[in-house]
């Protein structure tokens, strides 16, 4: 136990003294909640209720990108996890330390969206707080496993943000996050269906602010379960700490 | 000794890469408490064989036993007793030392007190300094630092002091002492022949995956070189018979190498009389030595370390 609180400790620290990090995790999907809103505030409900949940939903993603594949990596080739393999460390302590650090770093965005979000447009979680809890830890437990498949298809630092950028993008494009779905040429709207963040979000906007649902609830949770098993599964035989 | 007593024990390593054999069958065994010694140039199976002692990589064939225990089986047993310094440490960037040392220290039930860590290694002024912020030579000190942390019965150190300033180097070495003092048993490997000479009980000079001589540095010398080396630069413009020279009283051999000769004698004071008494010229930069280890990897294998 005291060997996962220290391998926490330590990736924690790294992100608070990162402030790229926290610009993409926190500050950068926010801005774009209050600027995507503003914009489209005029049509009917992309409000910010709309927009707020969403944004979480892509800073889940983000989270997965930036403070998962691309770190990984980063470590990886500075051989910190080899290091660690001369110690009584487990691997699964290791793993341990850094998946929890994680998911509390998607709980802490959550967290100031909410208090952004009723401080500034005084958004007022609808659903259930339970039902919020849990969309927001199985999104970033969908993103942080897909972070470790995109480490593991990374050779190197340089190739990291080649693999995960074409990734992100079109997860953010082709969700209905950033535009709306009905916008969405017809023959692509069906691959909205099969992307992992158009359930996180759909979830979160049902909790946050009962937005019309795409999907009842249960099925967004299932979806959500699905794509952490195959990412899960992915990591495993893709993913390599050294 | 049985196989258990030694405190690492290594038979019959072999490790190949494609067509490279990285380590092509090295047995030798470390008493506890002794500093043993891996010599040789870059390349020669030094950090491979480290590496597959330390368990991070497994051989192809052969035994490893540390502390009488296998990796297969007391995995976690051994990581708890050894103290590795690794070709690259790698550490979290924007940790500061005390931060980093703690970490590691939280790996092991039973740590030695940070401060005291951070004073063995020179690095107390810069607890508060974060990793990427530190010189190589301060890093090299910190990845020594949490060598340490688990007052490790045996330390195995790759190149410790590659990269350390003279000073830095010094302090390493007793450092290094102080832990064979204390019982510590010490495997290291080195380029460095004086460092080798200056640490270790016992050399073992790694050439091409395999170990051509092992022994203690003053019986790897002796018995190749009974002679000592009188070196001075040859006169410019003057003929140099190197035929000549070995005609000297007590001179065994004689070497011109690009404007510097070098004569193996036997019997020194008759030797000098004679060459001063023949040469015609003033000899400069005049040099009797002891032969090294250096002299002695030249002899085995044919080739410079440097090289």
């Amino acid at each position: 136990m005291k060997s996962v609180w220290a391998i926490y400790r330590a990736n924690l620290r790294e992100y608070a003294r990162n402030p790229a990090v926290m610009a993409f995790t926190v500050v950068m999907p926010l801005l774009l909640a209050v600027f995507l809103s503003l914009i489209m505030g005029n049509q009917e409900f992309f409000t910010i209720d709309y927009y707020l949940p969403n944004m979480l939903g892509i800073s889940l993603m983000w989270l997965g990108v930036f403070a998962t594949a691309q770190p990984l990596v980063e470590q990886r080739e500075q051989k910190i996890f080899r290091r660690m393999a001369v110690t009584p460390l487990s691997r699964q302590s290791m793993l341990w330390g850094q998946v929890l650090f994680r998911v509390s770093v998607g709980l802490f965005q959550a967290a100031i969206f909410l208090v952004a979000g009723r401080i500034g447009f005084g958004v007022r979680v609808q659903g259930s707080w339970l039902l919020l809890l849990g969309a927001t830890v199985m999104g970033a437990l969908v993103f942080v496993t897909l972070g470790y498949v995109l480490a593991g298809l990374s050779r190197s630092q340089e190739a990291a943000p080649v693999v995960a950028q074409p990734v992100q993008m079109g997860m953010m494009f082709l969700s209905g996050t950033l535009l709306p779905a009905a916008m969405l040429p017809a023959g692509v709207r069906a691959v909205v269906r099969a992307i992992p963040l158009t359930y996180v979000a759909d979830a979160l906007r049902q909790t946050v602010s009962a937005v019309p649902p795409m999907f009842p609830l249960w099925v967004d949770f299932a979806a959500m379960a699905g794509w952490i098993a195959l990412f899960f599964a992915l990591s495993v035989k893709l993913f390599r700490w050294e | 000794m049985d196989v258990l007593n030694w405190a690492v024990w290594v038979k019959d390593l072999k490790k190949r890469y494609g067509d490279v054999k990285a380590v092509d069958g090295i047995s030798f065994g470390v008493s506890p408490g002794e500093v043993f010694g891996m010599l040789g140039p870059n390349g020669a199976g030094k950090t491979t064989a480290i590496e597959i002692i330390l368990g991070l990589r497994t051989a192809d064939s052969g035994d490893v036993r540390v502390l009488g225990m296998t990796h297969a089986q007391n995995h976690r047993e051994i990581a708890s007793a050894i103290g590795a310094q690794l070709q690259t440490t790698g550490m979290y960037p924007a940790h500061t030392v005390r931060e980093m040392i703690q970490l590691f220290s939280d790996f092991y039930s039973e740590a030695a007190p940070v401060d005291e860590l951070m004073d063995v290694v020179g690095l107390r002024e810069k607890a508060g300094a974060l990793v990427k912020n530190l010189s190589g030579g301060q890093r090299q000190r910190l990845a020594i630092a949490i060598a340490l942390v688990n007052r490790p019965s045996v330390v195995c150190l790759d190149e410790p002091t590659t990269g350390l300033d003279p000073q830095a180097r010094r302090a390493l070495w007793d450092l290094i002492l102080s832990l064979k003092a204390s019982g510590t048993t010490v495997l290291l490997t080195t380029h460095y022949m004086e460092e080798a000479e200056q640490l270790c009980d016992r050399v073992a000079i790694v050439d091409q995956g395999r170990i051509v001589e092992m022994d203690s540095p003053a019986a790897l010398i002796n018995r190749y070189f009974k002679h000592i080396a009188i070196e001075f630069e040859a006169p410019p413009g003057a003929e140099v018979d190197p035929d000549v020279l070995r005609s000297l009283p007590g001179v065994g051999n004689a070497v011109l190498d690009s404007g510097k000769v070098t004569l193996y004698s036997s019997d020194v004071p008759a030797t000098m009389s004679s060459l001063l008494g023949a040469a015609s010229h003033a000899l400069r930069h005049m040099v009797v030595r002891q032969a090294t280890l250096e002299d002695v990897f030249l002899k085995i294998t044919g080739r410079s370390m440097r090289q």
